[in-house]
């Protein structure tokens, strides 16, 4: 039951209580952006502790909860073994709320998989608490802590916790933590003592080269199994392309990586794109937003494009391509081994005259089926060419992305006119 | 039960405005919060606004980043009877309060997670029959420095 943002308070919630308790099949309650409170939370609790609740997953983000919820929710947690999914981030719970909270998921009943506590003022403190729990919850899968100032020590303290603990956490996220490259080793050995860990986010964290060649050292053991790396806003340079570089065409389980606003550069672009080369190279999503590329690169880019069959999604947006680095973009994409099925070039300073080539990749490339092109001035022209592209039959897209491009209302009338000629294509602006 | 009916009527409304509305409306709806809607600190504004503002919704990619202007309407409006620079773009004669939300990390699936920055900033508009129906950036007073 999905009621995110509705207007809800805390007086809805006696009325949420007895739905609860009414609707033993009830599996999912997303109550997001809903000012309900503590004392909303007290009502809720009444449904959600009844016996036959068993409710799996729970979604109370931004519901205007203090640490005075956190007893409610201990006692919620202690009791229901169907709750397999909490998400509280997004109010104040603070570190001895926390607390209470971890006491609850010590409790044997528990069987939580996924908890997610970001923006939730914790500190460093919490990090005693949060370990005591991981060593009794073998069940926990995933943990988001982003977005509280934990600190060096506290994230240091929590690996070697991790490491120790039984629980096969397969999803970490520790997101603008204050993480700098001093955490990075023992980063690096939850990444090497963790085979079920797939998914780690540390992006804006100050890591610099320095905490990435750490992380590498982990990212390249056997042990590793990472399948999704968000390194974005790292403060990254090309440095750092070389020991990713091997990452890339080692690491067969990697799959999806975010390196946007790392100040990489051509130069470190060039490296990454060797490494795409290599046949044990086995990247689908590749996130190198804002970058500081230019069209210099693009010759690199395009020679990947032209060899690997892997990659499919490609973010390559805010960087200076311009309509020449484009061009050649475009003829890496319309080699036949390239797979690439999503494609945002969104603010590249593309203008009109790059418009007749993507149209012709649009209707050539069959498996292109998302295209961004936002905060491009394209300007009436290029629209047109794209709209003419997309009444192509060959043209089998499914969203054309144009978020805030300026075009006067001849192109709206052509816009308006393919949403009937094409329904099948979705033209987001 | 009030509550639902609110709530149904809610989205119906939200729905209703997205379909068949003008350029200058879709102009109001994406960027143009006046006054700044209460309650929404930090990062929350950009999130819940652009929601609220189907900006953001299931089905659609997260938009990388979106501006607010907390000014009325007509000051907007206004400002496509000031003289246009050579690109056709007008801008505001004074700078006002704006949100600039950025999108983290960059996943374009929603959940949509921003970054709000507020700030005081001339606004750049394209105008079509004298009104406002395009954002084409923002810029601090050549004065500040």
């Amino acid at each position: 039951m999905g009621l995110d943002d509705c207007n809800l308070s805390s007086n809805n919630c006696k009325d949420l209580s007895s739905i609860i308790h009414t609707n033993p099949s009830l599996k999912e309650l997303k109550l997001n952006n809903n000012e309900l409170g503590d004392a909303g939370i007290e009502y809720l609790s009444k449904g959600l502790l009844t016996p036959s609740c068993s409710l799996q997953k729970l979604w109370l983000q931004n519901c205007n909860l203090t640490s005075a919820s956190c007893e409610t929710l201990r006692s919620v947690l202690s009791a229901q073994p169907s709750l397999t999914e909490l998400h509280v981030g997004d109010n104040k719970l603070g570190t001895a709320g926390v607390k209470v909270l971890c006491q609850g998921l010590m409790n044997p009943n528990c069987k939580l998989q996924k908890l997610q506590l970001e923006y939730c003022e914790l500190t460093a403190d919490i990090v005693e608490a949060l370990n005591a729990a991981l060593q009794a919850k073998p069940t926990l899968k995933e943990l988001s802590l982003s977005n509280n100032t934990l600190g060096d020590t506290a994230v240091k303290q929590l690996c070697r916790g991790l490491v120790e603990a039984s629980c096969d956490l397969e999803l970490l996220h520790l997101e603008n933590c204050g993480i700098t490259s001093d955490s990075c080793r023992d980063i690096s050995a939850v990444l090497s003592n963790k085979p079920s860990l797939l998914d780690l986010a540390v992006g804006d964290n100050k890591i610099g080269d320095a905490g990435l060649a750490l992380l590498c050292q982990g990212l390249l053991h056997p042990n590793c199994k990472i399948q999704k790396l968000w390194l974005w806003d790292c403060d990254l340079t090309s440095a750092s392309c070389k020991d990713l570089s091997r990452v890339f065409s080692t690491k067969e389980t990697l799959l999806e990586v975010s390196l946007i606003d790392n100040n990489l550069r051509d130069s470190g672009m060039e490296m990454l794109c060797q490494a795409l080369k290599d046949p044990k190279a086995h990247l689908q999503e590749l996130w190198v937003r804002e970058c500081g590329l230019t069209a210099a690169c693009c010759k690199a880019v395009s020679s990947v494009l032209s060899v690997n069959k892997h990659l499919q999604v490609l973010h390559i947006g805010e960087n200076k391509l311009g309509n020449a680095g484009v061009e050649i973009l475009c003829e890496g994409l319309l080699h036949p081994n390239c797979n690439i099925h999503s494609l945002w070039l969104g603010n590249c300073d593309i203008t009109a005259a790059c418009c007749a080539t993507l149209a012709n990749v649009m209707v050539t490339k069959q498996n292109l089926t998302e295209l961004d092109l936002s905060y491009n001035t394209l300007e009436d022209e290029g629209v047109m060419k794209l709209c003419e592209a997309v009444r192509n039959p060959n043209c089998k897209m499914q969203q054309l992305i144009l978020y805030d491009i300026f075009w006067g209302p001849e192109v709206d009338d052509e816009l308006k006119a393919l949403e009937e000629a094409r329904p099948d294509v979705k033209i987001v602006s | 039960m009030a509550s639902w009916m609110l709530c149904i009527a809610l989205i119906l409304t939200a729905v209703a405005g997205a379909v068949g509305e003008t350029r200058y409306e879709k102009f109001l709806r994406q960027h143009v919060d006046y006054p700044r809607t209460l309650g929404l600190m930090g990062h929350r504004y950009c999130g819940v606004m652009l929601a609220r503002r189907q900006v953001t919704a299931p089905g659609r990619p997260c938009k990388p980043s979106n501006t607010f202007v907390h000014a009325p309407a007509e000051d907007l409006v206004a400002t496509c009877t000031r003289p246009a620079d050579s690109m056709g773009f007008h801008s505001t004669s004074t700078t006002m309060d704006i949100t600039a939300c950025r999108l983290r990390g960059g996943d374009t699936r929603p959940p949509c997670n921003y970054r709000a920055r507020q700030l005081h900033h001339h606004v750049r508009v394209s105008c079509l029959d004298g009104l406002p129906v395009h954002l084409a950036g923002t810029y601090a007073s050549v004065n500040e420095s």
